[in-house]
């Protein structure tokens, strides 16, 4: 993974250095709260509901050992023990005070991490595939472009005060597990007849009260015009994004209202008058940048060893994540390790400090001291040797971090909710527990299979209720919370949108309703390889409207 | 500005230094116990927390200052009549720290 | 309001001119982009120099011709979180080659200053109190960046 040179080192000691000033001068009163709100939002800190909230960036979710040590050192030292993993592959922090931020930014900047635009009107971290380099679906490998748009947009002079905050996810494989369409701008990695790498650029998908699939903008970008592209783009947006009305000042409006082709004509206006060899990387850049992400020195190891085999064979509750939880690994021998933050009844994406050392050691005795943030709230091991899966689980058992259930109904994305967010319109976190609860039993849902079930607690969907199968909305009427359901979303290859299908339940009755739906599904499908996204798209939310409301 | 809200009322703020819920007391400090808070209940009472907030942003001590709706429950303590408040007020409703 | 340049308050010869005013042909005048516009012919006898101010919503590459002409450029910064100057100063520097002096007026915050500096003005215009202290402190703390710049350009020719 990326190590920062003395260059980038000295970059985060002085932005650590430039928000400790202004931290002083905002305790001494020479800084306004006014003036102040942005310039800690450019830096991941938020007023919420109880306390400050701190969001640190892992960019394109990728986070060593040590550093994941040293984001257990701040959850203990400053917080209350324990961290939350967030849709954009960052970790939060609930609890920490004002006076500390300083302090702690200093300790981020002893492991080469930072909270430079986790929030705020700006480029925000860059996210991709947590299976990045190891796939077996993948062109090539999404991180050193990702890394080389992290150092583009750190800081970046012209793009720090933009109309509202913008989102870029890149992904080098067919299949989108990084939800590009869904981003201010979305970025394919690939590779032409000539072998050349390039980029398929979509802009003006997100998801808040607006949700928009993005469209493309450019079929194929070279990697030469990648920054200027991107650039132009933002160039564009600074420019012409609404300022007067913050609910219709993301891109995705102005591409709307501007329809693509009039926003493209812009974009490439700009890109044509651009000097464009002062907006490239320098010579050499991706190629320094590219020699950090070499593959690891894998061994050679017999793929599908006995002692796997004999390990899943004679225990259930391992073949089971087995099953869930392990994915195919590019090189043979070796297996992706997904590790659920989504325990039964549990707070999803939450983790201990203990949990987070014990994870940093088992990543550096199975997988190479490297550890992935997944934009749906779960750490992933991607080099762990088949043979040594069975001790890995053994380790992870005993810390509750072998739930089976990646990509299973239980899996869900929940944003903070109105039990720490000052935005939110009701709590998310008790309604993913309910229906963990509800959904507990092993058989139960392997036979459901796979089901994203996504909560957001208010209307700017930060739990991606908007591409969840089944997506569920906490709002607020009349000062009591209740929640709608969505059904038929995707964040895949194939993004779309759920539909609302009817009048909204109390905390109470969500449960159940899911309940309803999934028996519902389970009546219907085919055959049990029939998933509930494909009988949604074959049936449509009819028979689903019927069973839930039918009674009433 | 205050907002003329219906029902009694109390101020809320969040301290500078460390972010902590606080409550206008009677005698003009801020407390983290809802329980101490200064009430209001006629309009003029309510317009008279401006100058609260006025005094906390010039003192640089609590920001994000505002009031709200309580209600007495039956043992007549005081809460908040809105989920919002309800939960800035107890804290999350969550078992969180001890996973 | 204040003035600065490298960090210091200056005393500057330029007046700002508005739609209504008559204008006094040996002054270094500061005119909107729209009057000079309509009323381009009326200074051709002008003696001082000549300066433009551009509004938020002007696409600057639009009239390249009159800002070659210009010795100075204003933009406007009507909110310390509206960034469209920042674009419109790129736009100068970097694609039409603008040299002379470039200035940003209105709610400039001293955090912004390296930002601003960066993306090629060179004098500023405040709103607020201007404090030179704080305006060295915290301007300075920044001196990497991971993007060239006007800046990075101007300090390599030297």
């Amino acid at each position: 993974m990326y190590v920062y040179d003395d260059f980038d080192e000295k970059f985060v000691r002085e932005r650590a250095a430039q928000f400790r000033d202004q931290v002083e001068r905002r305790l001494s009163g020479k800084l306004s709260e006014a003036h102040f709100r942005p310039l800690r939002l450019m830096n991941g800190v938020y007023l919420q509901l109880h306390a400050y909230m701190l969001r640190v960036a892992v960019p394109y979710g990728t986070l060593s050992s040590p550093q994941l040590r040293q984001l257990a050192m701040i959850a203990t030292k400053y917080d209350k023990g324990y961290g939350h993993f967030t849709t954009r592959q960052n970790i939060q922090f609930n609890w920490p005070k004002l006076k500390d931020l300083p302090d702690i930014l200093d300790d981020l900047a002893d492991v080469g991490m930072h909270a430079i635009q986790t929030s705020g009107n700006c480029i925000r971290n860059v996210t991709s595939d947590q299976w990045a380099g190891v796939a077996a679906d993948e062109v090539t490998d999404p991180r050193p472009y990702a890394e080389l748009m992290r150092q583009w947009s750190s800081l970046h002079p012209e793009f720090s005060y933009l109309p509202r905050k913008f989102k870029i996810a890149i992904t080098g494989a067919e299949s989108d597990r990084a939800a590009i369409a869904f981003h201010d701008i979305g970025i394919q990695v690939l590779k032409n007849d000539a072998g050349e790498i390039g980029f398929a650029v979509y802009v003006g998908g997100g998801l808040g009260r607006t949700p928009m699939v993005g469209k493309k903008i450019r079929d194929f970008i070279s990697l030469d015009d990648l920054l200027p592209y991107l650039v132009a783009i933002l160039r564009a947006y600074n420019l012409e994004g609404r300022r007067d009305n913050k609910y219709k000042a993301r891109i995705k409006i102005l591409v709307h209202e501007t329809g693509i082709d009039g926003f493209k004509a812009k974009v490439e206006k700009i890109f044509d008058g651009l000097e464009k060899d002062k907006l490239r990387a320098p010579a050499g850049e991706i190629e320094r940048i590219q020699g950090f992400f070499d593959l690891p020195n894998y061994e050679t190891v017999e793929p599908n060893p006995e002692t796997l085999t004999k390990a899943r064979s004679e225990n259930a509750a391992f073949d089971s994540w087995v099953k869930r939880n392990v994915a195919t690994h590019k090189q043979a021998g070796y297996a992706i390790a997904n590790i659920s933050l989504k325990p039964i009844a549990g707070i999803p994406g939450d983790a201990t400090d203990e949990q987070m050392n014990l994870v940093a050691d088992l990543a550096e005795k199975y997988s190479f001291g490297e550890i992935r943030v997944t934009h749906e709230q779960n750490l992933v091991l991607a080099h762990v040797k088949e043979k040594e899966l069975f001790e890995l689980w053994q380790a992870l058992v005993p810390a509750g971090l072998a739930t089976a259930n990646i990509g299973a109904i239980t899996d869900m994305i929940t944003c903070p909710g109105l039990d720490y967010c000052a935005l939110a319109t009701a709590r998310s976190i008790p309604i993913a527990q309910k229906i963990s609860e509800k959904f507990a039993d092993q058989k139960r849902q392997e036979d459901i299979g796979d089901l994203k079930v996504k909560i957001s607690g208010c209307i700017n969907a930060c739990g991606h209720h908007h591409a969840g199968h089944i997506g569920i909305l906490g709002l607020d009427k009349k000062g009591e919370e209740y929640y709608q359901i969505t059904l038929g979303g995707s964040g895949d290859e194939n993004a779309a949108v759920g539909e609302i299908l009817g009048p909204g339940f109390s905390g109470d009755d969500v449960a159940g309703a899911i309940d309803t739906l999934v028996n519902r599904y389970v009546e219907l499908r085919n055959e049990t390889t029939e998933t509930f996204l494909e009988v949604v798209k074959r049936v449509g939310l009819e028979p689903f409207k019927e069973a839930l409301y039918a009674n009433n | 500005m205050a907002k003329k809200l219906k029902g009694d009322q109390v101020l809320t703020g969040q301290l500078l230094r460390e972010g902590d819920v606080v409550f206008l007391t009677e005698g003009g400090n801020w407390s983290l116990d809802l329980q101490d808070a200064k009430i209001a209940t006629t309009p003029e009472k309510v317009e008279e927390f401006d100058l609260f907030i006025a005094q906390a942003e010039e003192a640089n001590l609590v920001i994000d200052v505002y009031p709200f709706v309580v209600e007495r429950d039956d043992t007549g303590k005081l809460i908040p009549s809105h989920i919002r408040e309800k939960m800035r007020t107890t804290g999350p409703s969550i078992v969180y720290a001890e996973l | 309001m204040p003035i600065i340049k490298d960090g210091a308050i200056i005393v500057d010869s330029w007046t700002m001119l508005d739609e209504e005013a008559d204008v006094p042909s040996s002054a270094d005048i500061i005119i909107p982009l729209n009057v000079m516009l309509e009323k381009a012919d009326r200074l051709s006898n002008h003696s001082g120099r000549i300066g433009l101010l551009i509004g938020n919503d002007v696409a600057v590459e639009d009239h390249a011709d009159l800002i070659a002409k210009a010795d100075i450029v204003v933009l406007e910064l009507p909110a310390f979180t509206d960034g469209r100057a920042y674009s419109q100063a790129r736009g100068l520097r970097e694609d039409l080659g603008f040299e002379k002096e470039l200035r940003v007026k209105g709610d400039v915050l001293v955090d912004q200053a390296a930002y601003l500096l960066r993306c090629g003005f060179d004098s500023f215009d405040f709103d607020g109190e201007f404090d030179a202290e704080t305006w060295k402190k915290s301007s300075g703390i920044m001196t990497t960046g991971y993007q060239r710049t006007y800046k990075d350009e101007l300090e390599t020719r030297g």
